[in-house]
């Protein structure tokens, strides 16, 4: 299943993964190959990328929405960012939203 | 006929003009180089956005009470246009070139019957065009694309075009603005943004999607975000055909300051001959009479 992450200003992630977790507007879901076409809105949260049932990737986006379709899922979203390259201590975004949104998400990730 | 020294000063005056332009087109070229690269980026965005926008068109319900951003306001009254230009000349044709367009777009629209109403992007149409329209023109925004276009300014452009539709200063709205082909080729364009469905639409494509929350609820949230992605592309469009437009009048000043300094040194060089021959012809002739 093709998975691709897009921002306004690039497209961030593309690739063949078998498995994907998204932040759905009501409660997380999760995306196999074969899906019914769905349209949804995401919330900002946490995205879990499978291949051969290991995560590779989590990102974290800022809202969005995402389109699948029987062997595709686009995400279409205002910011993306992998979690791994993430430091919150030393952070120049001007957007203390985002900031304050993304603390709270992450955190609370490596508290579960 | 001009004295040598006068001769020398021209030739000096367009060399340094020369100068200024050569330059002028290396700082465009390195610029358009980025531009490009930026608008070729956010291409996947809009394509993936215009394929979802589709669906959902393709889907909505005839019985569903569309927002007015979607199905308009039922009249085709006033007409604002969003004009895109550059903050600076010294780009050939291209600031003009909008102006032009947008100003045969209000003649058809006011043939009609229409109202227009103006919003700029770039201060050169502004100022070019508000004289003739100051009591439509909405706004202005200038340095926009400085140093590159902010997602972000482009999203608050779009809640005061929102804020403008919700208070009823337009039924509907265009974007007018200049597509890049090339270097050397743009085209000024316009579409449509407000509303979303246009009289043109044919639904091809049917495929059942669910949806999530509920389609009224995703048309919220993507409908604004497709109207800022519209007038984004738009505007890196405008930026990357500005840098070229810049470039290519730069390149062809830089040849003509060339050609003219050529003319200018042939002209010179003629005359100073001409001078010598005379002194020569002079002292000769007065040898000779003695």
């Amino acid at each position: 299943m093709l998975t691709e992450i897009v921002c306004p200003n690039k497209l961030f992630f593309s690739k063949d993964v078998d498995f994907v977790i998204l932040p759905g507007a009501e409660g997380d879901f999760g995306v196999l190959n074969h899906h019914s076409p769905l349209i949804s809105n995401l919330r900002s949260g946490l995205i879990y990328i499978y291949i051969e049932n290991k995560i590779i990737n989590i990102f974290f986006i800022k809202q969005g929405v995402c389109q699948i379709t029987q062997n595709k899922c686009i995400i279409l979203t205002e910011r993306a960012e992998e979690t791994q390259d993430i430091d919150l201590s030393d952070e120049k975004i001007d957007d203390e939203e985002y900031l304050k949104l993304k603390k709270t998400i992450i955190n609370k990730k490596y508290y579960n | 006929m001009p004295s040598l020294k006068d001769l020398r000063n021209r030739i000096s005056s367009v060399k340094s003009t020369k100068k200024i332009t050569s330059a002028m087109k290396m700082v465009a070229a390195a610029k358009l180089k980025k531009a490009q690269d930026i608008a070729i980026d956010a291409r996947p965005y809009t394509e993936r956005m215009k394929s979802i926008i589709e669906s959902l068109k393709n889907n909505l319900l005839t019985e569903f009470p569309t927002p007015s951003l979607i199905s308009g306001t039922g009249k085709n009254d006033t007409t604002l246009l969003i004009v895109c230009s550059a903050d600076r000349g010294l780009c050939g044709g291209f600031n003009s070139s909008v102006i032009k367009y947008s100003k045969k777009v209000v003649k058809k629209i006011t043939k009609n019957g229409g109202k227009v109403s103006f919003m700029f992007i770039g201060k050169k149409a502004g100022n070019a065009m508000k004289k003739e329209f100051k009591n439509d023109t909405l706004d202005i925004f200038s340095e926009v694309a400085n140093p590159t276009i902010d997602f972000k300014l482009v999203q608050k452009i779009r809640d005061k075009l929102i804020q403008y539709f919700n208070e009823n200063y337009f039924d509907r709205c265009f974007l007018i603005y200049t597509k890049f082909k090339s270097a050397i080729s743009q085209e000024v364009v316009k579409t449509q943004i407000i509303p979303l469905k246009n009289e043109s639409d044919s639904s091809d494509e049917k495929r059942s999607y669910d949806f999530e929350p509920s389609e009224e609820e995703i048309l919220q949230e993507i409908v604004p975000n497709n109207i800022a992605t519209q007038i984004f592309t738009g505007l890196l469009e405008s930026l990357a055909s500005e840098h070229g437009a810049r470039m290519t009048a730069m390149d062809n000043a830089t040849r003509n300051a060339n050609d003219k300094i050529d003319d200018l040194t042939m002209f010179y060089n003629r005359s100073r001959q001409a001078v010598i021959t005379k002194e020569l012809i002079e002292i000769i002739s007065g040898a000779e009479a003695i």
